[in-house]
C-alpha cells in the first residue's frame, strides 16, 4: 500500500462516521458527506469528490466535507488543490484539529513541510493520541533524518492508532525500528526488526534491519547473518557497507577496504557512505593521506551528511593537522541538537584536547554531555578533557557510566586516582580512600595500589595498607613500592617480616632511591628493631648518597638519619655494656653530627669501654652542660662519672672514693642514685686495691662502704666479698654458706666457693663449683688450671680419690 | 745467599783443628738402653763440631753432679739437657728445643691416686729437685706433701721403669712414649713439658752461634730425640720454674661492669628519624 493510501485510510479511520461539528443540524449536506466518505473507502474518487462538492455548496460550513474533499484531493495528488480548500475551512475553524491535521498534511504532501509540520506538531502537542498527525510527522522526522523526533512520533502513533490500522504495523513498525538504529538504541531497534522479520518472512528490510542492528550491537555476530544476505547485496549493496563497516570494527581493514570498494563499484549512487568507509579503513591501515582523500570524497558528494566531516576530522587530527580538522568542524558547525550528532562535540573536544585546549573542550562539552547522558563517546572526551585541564572530580562525574569502555574505565581510574592525590596532599587521606577504593574496583593496578596503601598509611592503619602495598609490590616491584610494603610492615609491628622487603627495594632501587628506601628502613628499625640494622642499611647505601649530591636535600637527609643511627646503636651497645662498639658508633656519629646528646652518651661509652683517657676528656667537654640524662645527672653526672673513671686507674680508687662523697652533698634524684652506685662501685674497686695488696682489713672497710651506699647493683658482689674476706680469714663454713647463696647471681662467688671447698678437701665439690663459674662465664684467669689440675688427678668424676 | 753467607763465616772461623764437647744430660728422655743415649750424643757431637768446623765429641752424663763438675771445669760449653734440670740452674743460653713432652704415672697394682697414698714413688733424676717437681709441676699441688710416702730419683727413666718392673718402687713418673714394664699401668696423665733443651753455656761468638743455628736444623736424631728445633727463648724452661711452686689459691674481688653504673643514664632514650610522608609518595597518572 501506498503511503498515499495508507493517509487516506488514516483519515477515514480518524473521522468519526457522521460530520460531528455540523452546526447547522441535520440536512442533505450530511447525507452528502457520508455518501462522499462511502465512495472515497470505495476508491470512487469522482463519486466522491461529486457528493462532497454538493455537500460543501449545501452548506458552505460543514467542516467534514472540506476534510474529507481534500482527502480526494491527495488522493489525486492535487495538493495545492487541497491545501486551498483547506485553507477555507481554516478560516472558519481556526483551532478545529480536524483542519489543521488535514492541511498540514495536504502541505507536507505538497512539499511544504516547513508550514505544515508545525501546524500537525501543533496538534500533536496537545493531544499526543492524534495518531494520524503523529504518523505524517514520524515518516517526515524518518526522511529528515531527526531520529528522536521520528522515534517519539511514531511511539505515540503505536500508542494511540485503531486496530484497524494493525494490519499497516510491519511497515511502520520497520520505520520506528530503523529510527531507533540510528538514534543509538540499537536493542530497541533489533527487537522491533526481528519482529517485523518474523511477522513477513520475505521483509528484505526487515531482515537488513536486523544485521545492522546485530552489527550495531556485536559485529562478530553480525557477520554471519551480513554474509546471509550476500545473495541481496547486489541489490542492496548497503549490505556489504555495513559488513565493510563490521570488518572495520573487528580489526580487518583489509576486508573493510575491499567491502568499501564493492559498495563503491556497485553503489554509485551511495558511494558517500563506501568513500567513506574505504577512507576509514585506509586510515586504521594508517594510510591518513589516502583516508583523507577519500573522506573529503564522501563529504564532497554529501556535504550535508554531517558524518563524513566528522570522519574527516578524525582523519585530519589523526595526520596532526589540528586547525584543518578544526576548520571543518567549525565549518559544518554544531547539530541543532546535541542528540543529532554526538559524534561531532566528541571530535570536537578530541581536536581541542589535541590542541592542549583542555579547558576549552570542557567547557564546550559541558552542555551537551549534559543534554545526552547516554551518549558514552562524549562522556569519555569531555572526562578526559576535564581530567586534563585539573578537574577530577567534574571528570569522575562525568565519566561515571563510561566503564564499559577501556578508554573510559582508565580516565575514570585516572580520574578517581588524581582527585585522590589532591586531598592525600590536602592531608584529608580519608576523602582520599573511598575514590581509591573505587578505581581498585575498575581496575586493581599498581598505582591505585600504592595510592590506597599511602592513604590508609596516611591515616596510620599500617595493617590494613599492607595487602593492597603488597599487591603493588607484585605488580612493579619498584624501590618505593616495595619500600612503603615493608614501612606498612613495620608500622603494623613486624619488622622481621619488613626487612626482606627493604632488601628488595634497596637491591631494585636506582642510586637517587636507594638512600630514601635506606632512610625509610632505618626509621623502621629505630623505632621498633635493631639500630643497628638501620647503621648497616645506611652505610651500605652511603656511596649512592654521596652520589646523589644534585639531590643535596635527600644525601643531607641520609647523613643526618646515619648520625641518628649510630647515635641510636651506639646507646643499644651501651646498654648491652659493649662499650668499645658502642665509642666506635658514637664517635662516628658525632663526626658527622656532633650535637651534646652525642657527645655526652660517647662521654659514657668511654666510662663503659675502660677508655680512662678518652673519657675523662670526653667527660671534660660536656661538663658544665644539660646532657639528655634523666635531671638532675643531666648536669651532675660528668662529675661523679670523672671521679669513678679516675677509680679505673690503679690505686686511685680510694682517693675517688673521697671524691664521690665530697659530692654526696648536692646530687639529688637521679643524679644521687648515679653517685650511689658509683660510690659502690667505686669502694668495691677500691676494696679490691687493697685485696690485691693483701690488706684484707682495708677492704673490709671498702666493703662496708660500698655496703653503705644507696645503690640498686652491687649488693650481691658486695656479699661475695665478704664471703672472700671471710675465707681468708678461716670462716670457710660460712663463708661456703654465703658463696653457695650468692654463686648463681655471681660467678666469681663460685670460684671462691670451689676454694672453700678445696680447702675444706673436698676436691669434687670445689672442681663442681668451678666448672659452675666457668660455665657462668667468671673471669678469673687461673680457673681453667685449676680445673685441668683438678680433674688430672681426681678425674672429672673425683675417682681419684 | 746463604751459601756466601756461610762460607763468609767459614773464613771468618780460625783455621784450626780444636775439639769440642757436647754434653748429654737428660735423664727424663726415654732412651731405650745406655748404648743409645751414648749414640745420639756421639751423632749430636759430630754434628755441631762440623758445624764449627772443630773435631765434635759427644758425651752422656748420667748424674747431675758429674754434668755439673763438667760444666765448671769447662770441659763441655753446648749440651742437650732436660728441662726440669734447667728450671733449677742458671748460666745457659737455650738454642734450640725438643718436641714438649707429655708425662705419666705409673703403678702396679693401681688405678687411681688414691690407691698410692703412702707409697715410694721414683722419679728420673733433675738435680734434686724431684719431689717439687712431682707435686707442684706435674701434680699442681693438688695432693699433698704427705700423700706419698717418698719421692726418690732414679738414673734415668729406663732404671725407674726397671725398679718399678723389680718392684723396688709401688710407681714411677715418666715420659709417656716410654715402654711399660708388664704389669703396670698408668694411674695419670700428667701435662706436657718443655723437652730437652740444646744450650750453650758461657760465651759462644756470634759467629759459632749463627753457625750453629744455621747447622742445628739439619741435626738428624734417634726414634727418642728425632731433631731439633728453633730456640723458644727459654720460655718452656721458665714455665717449669713457675710451677714448681704453687701459690696458695686467692679468689676473685667481685666488681660489677662499669656498663651497670651508666645503665641508668640511657635508659628510656628514643631515637627517631623522620621518613619521608606517605602523602610525597603518592603516584599519578602521566
Amino acid at each position: 500500500m501506498s503511503r498515499l493510501a495508507i493517509l487516506i485510510s488514516l483519515l477515514l479511520a480518524s473521522l468519526p462516521a457522521r460530520a460531528q461539528r455540523v452546526t447547522q443540524g441535520e440536512d442533505e449536506s450530511a447525507a452528502l458527506v457520508d455518501e462522499g466518505r462511502r465512495e472515497l473507502k470505495r476508491g470512487k474518487l469522482d463519486d466522491a469528490a461529486k457528493a462532497l462538492d454538493q455537500a460543501i455548496a449545501l452548506n458552505p460550513r460543514r467542516v467534514d466535507a472540506y476534510v474529507l474533499r481534500a482527502a480526494v484531493y491527495a488522493a489525486r495528488k492535487q495538493y495545492k488543490q487541497g491545501v486551498e480548500l483547506m485553507r477555507r475551512a481554516q478560516a472558519m475553524a481556526p483551532t478545529d484539529d480536524e483542519v489543521l491535521v488535514a492541511l498540514g498534511t495536504q502541505l507536507v504532501l505538497a512539499g511544504d513541510a516547513d508550514v505544515g509540520v508545525p501546524l500537525l506538531e501543533q496538534v500533536t502537542a496537545h493531544d499526543p493520541r492524534r495518531y494520524d498527525a503523529q504518523l505524517l510527522l514520524g515518516g517526515h522526522y524518518h526522511d529528515t533524518g531527526n531520529w528522536p523526533a521520528a522515534v517519539t512520533a511514531l511511539e505515540a502513533y503505536f500508542a494511540a492508532r485503531p486496530a484497524e490500522l494493525a494490519k499497516e504495523d510491519a511497515r511502520h513498525r520497520v520505520d520506528l525500528a530503523d529510527a531507533y538504529l540510528r538514534s543509538g538504541k540499537p536493542q530497541q531497534a533489533l527487537g522491533l526488526f526481528q519482529r517485523a522479520a518474523a511477522d513477513k518472512k520475505t521483509d528484505l528490510r526487515a531482515r537488513i534491519g536486523v544485521a545492522w542492528a546485530t552489527a550495531a550491537i556485536d559485529c562478530k555476530k553480525a557477520r554471519p547473518l551480513l554474509r546471509d544476505l550476500e545473495p541481496a547485496a547486489e541489490a542492496h549493496p548497503e549490505v556489504w557497507l555495513v559488513d565493510g563497516q563490521c570488518a572495520l570494527a573487528l580489526g580487518d581493514p583489509g576486508g573493510a577496504l575491499a567491502l568499501g570498494r564493492r559498495y563503491l563499484d556497485k553503489a554509485p549512487h551511495g558511494s558517500a557512505a563506501g568513500h567513506a568507509l574505504v577512507g576509514e579503513a585506509y586510515a586504521a591501515r594508517g594510510n591518513l593521506a589516502e583516508a583523507k582523500k577519500e573522506l573529503a570524497a564522501a563529504r564532497e558528494l554529501e556535504p550535508a551528511r554531517r558524518r563524513w566531516t566528522v570522519r574527516f576530522a578524525v582523519v585530519l587530527r589523526r595526520a596532526g593537522d589540528l586547525d584543518g580538522a578544526l576548520a571543518a568542524l567549525d565549518k559544518l558547525g554544531p547539530p541543532a541538537q546535541a542528540a543529532l550528532d554526538p559524534d561531532w562535540w566528541a571530535e570536537l573536544g578530541e581536536t581541542l584536547l589535541a590542541k592542549g585546549d583542555a579547558a576549552g573542550a570542557a567547557s564546550r562539552l559541558a552542555p551537551p554531555a549534559q543534554e545526552l547522558p547516554e551518549a558514552v563517546a562524549l562522556h569519555v572526551v569531555l572526562g578526559a578533557a576535564q581530567l586534563a585541564s585539573k578537574q577530577p572530580e567534574a571528570a569522575v562525574a562525568t565519566l561515571a557510566g563510561t566503564e564499559g569502555t577501556p578508554r573510559g574505565r582508565k580516565l575514570l581510574v585516572d580520574a578517581l586516582v588524581t582527585g585522590a592525590a589532591e586531598k592525600l596532599a590536602d592531608n584529608a587521606a580519608v576523602d582520599a580512600e573511598p575514590l581509591l577504593v573505587r578505581a581498585e574496583k575498575l581496575d586493581a593496578n599498581a598505582m591505585v595500589e600504592r595510592d590506597l596503601g599511602i592513604a590508609r598509611l596516611a591515616q596510620n592503619r599500617a595493617a590494613d595498607a599492607i595487602v593492597p602495598l603488597d599487591r603493588a609490590a607484585k605488580a612493579d616491584g619498584s624501590a618505593i613500592t616495595l619500600m612503603l610494603a615493608a614501612r606498612a610492615r613495620a608500622l603494623a609491628g613486624d619488622v622481621l617480616a619488613a626487612r626482606p622487603l627493604y632488601e628488595r627495594a634497596v637491591a631494585a632501587g636506582a642510586p637517587i632511591e636507594k638512600p630514601e628506601v635506606a632512610i625509610d628502613w632505618a626509621a623502621s628499625e629505630l623505632a621498633g628493631g635493631d639500630p643497628n640494622v638501620a647503621v648497616t642499611a645506611l652505610e651500605k647505601t652511603a656511596t649512592a648518597a654521596g652520589g646523589a649530591a644534585a639531590a643535596g636535600k635527600l644525601a643531607a637527609r641520609h647523613k643526618a638519619a646515619l648520625a641518628t643511627a649510630r647515635h641510636a646503636a651506639g646507646v643499644a651497645a651501651l646498654r648491652a655494656g659493649n662499650g668499645a662498639r658502642a665509642v666506635e658508633l658514637l664517635r662516628a656519629s658525632a663526626g658527622a653530627d656532633p650535637q651534646l646528646a652525642t657527645r655526652c652518651d660517647l662521654a659514657l661509652a668511654a666510662v663503659v669501654a675502660g677508655e680512662p683517657a678518652a673519657a675523662l676528656s670526653a667527660l671534660a667537654a660536656v661538663g658544665g652542660q644539660s646532657c639528655p640524662f634523666p635531671a638532675p645527672a643531666d648536669t651532675q653526672a660528668a662529675p661523679i662519672l670523672v671521679a669513678f673513671v679516675e677509680a679505673q686507674t690503679p690505686k686511685r680508687a680510694a682517693r675517688s672514693l673521697d671524691r664521690l662523697t665530697a659530692l654526696a652533698a648536692k646530687a639529688t634524684g637521679a643524679a644521687a642514685a648515679l653517685l650511689g652506685t658509683a660510690t659502690r662501685v667505686v669502694a668495691l674497686e677500691a676494696g679490691a686495691d687493697a685485696y690485691k695488696s693483701g690488706d684484707a682489713a682495708a677492704a673490709r672497710k671498702y666493703l662496708a662502704t660500698a655496703k653503705a651506699a644507696n645503690a640498686r647493683i652491687g649488693g650481691d658482689e658486695v656479699a661475695a666479698n665478704l664471703a672472700l674476706l671471710d675465707l681468708i680469714e678461716g670462716k670457710t663454713d660460712s663463708a661456703i654458706v654465703q658463696l653457695e647463696r650468692i654463686g648463681p647471681k655471681v660467678p666469681e662467688a663460685l670460684v671462691t666457693l670451689g676454694i672453700a671447698y678445696d680447702k675444706k678437701g673436698e676436691p669434687q665439690k670445689a672442681l663442681d663449683a668451678w666448672k659452675r663459674a666457668r660455665k657462668a662465664g667468671a673471669r678469673f684467669g687461673p680457673l681453667n688450671d685449676w680445673i685441668d689440675a683438678k680433674e688430672r688427678v681426681y678425674g672429672s668424676g673425683g675417682e681419684g680419690q | 745467599m746463604k751459601r756466601a753467607l756461610l762460607v763468609l763465616l767459614l773464613l771468618a772461623v780460625p783455621a784450626r783443628a780444636d775439639t769440642i764437647t757436647v754434653g748429654l744430660f737428660a735423664p727424663s728422655a726415654p732412651f731405650p738402653s745406655t748404648a743409645a743415649r751414648v749414640e745420639l750424643a756421639t751423632r749430636l757431637g759430630e754434628h755441631i763440631g762440623r758445624a764449627l768446623g772443630m773435631t765434635g765429641a759427644g758425651r752422656v752424663y748420667a748424674r747431675a753432679g758429674d754434668f755439673g763438675g763438667a760444666l765448671k771445669k769447662s770441659e763441655v760449653t753446648v749440651a742437650l739437657v732436660d728441662a726440669a734440670f734447667l728450671a733449677g740452674t742458671g748460666g745457659y743460653t737455650v738454642v734450640a728445643t725438643t718436641p714438649p713432652q707429655e708425662w705419666q704415672l705409673v703403678a702396679r697394682g693401681a688405678s687411681k691416686i688414691g690407691d698410692l697414698r703412702g707409697k715410694r714413688v721414683l722419679v728420673p733424676a733433675n738435680g734434686g729437685q724431684e719431689t717439687d717437681f712431682v707435686l707442684n709441676v706435674l701434680l699442681g699441688g693438688e695432693v699433698p706433701r704427705s700423700f706419698f710416702a717418698k719421692i726418690e730419683a732414679a738414673p734415668d727413666t729406663a732404671a725407674a721403669l726397671s725398679a718399678l718392673a723389680l718392684g723396688k718402687a709401688d710407681a714411677a713418673v715418666v715420659p709417656a712414649g716410654a715402654e711399660l714394664p708388664a704389669g703396670t699401668s698408668v694411674v695419670i696423665a700428667l701435662p706436657a713439658i718443655a723437652g730437652p733443651a740444646l744450650v750453650v753455656y758461657g760465651s759462644m761468638s756470634p759467629q759459632q752461634r749463627a753457625l750453629l743455628g744455621a747447622a742445628l736444623p739439619g741435626f738428624k736424631g734417634d726414634a727418642t730425640i728425632a731433631g731439633l728445633r728453633p730456640s723458644d727463648g727459654g720460655e718452656g724452661v721458665r714455665a717449669i720454674l713457675r710451677r714448681f711452686s704453687v701459690a696458695p689459691k686467692r679468689g676473685p674481688f667481685a666488681v660489677p661492669g662499669a656498663r651497670l653504673v651508666v645503665g641508668d643514664l640511657v635508659e628510656g632514650r628514643a631515637f627517631a628519624i623522620e621518613r619521608t610522608p606517605p602523602a610525597e609518595l603518592v603516584v599519578v597518572p602521566k
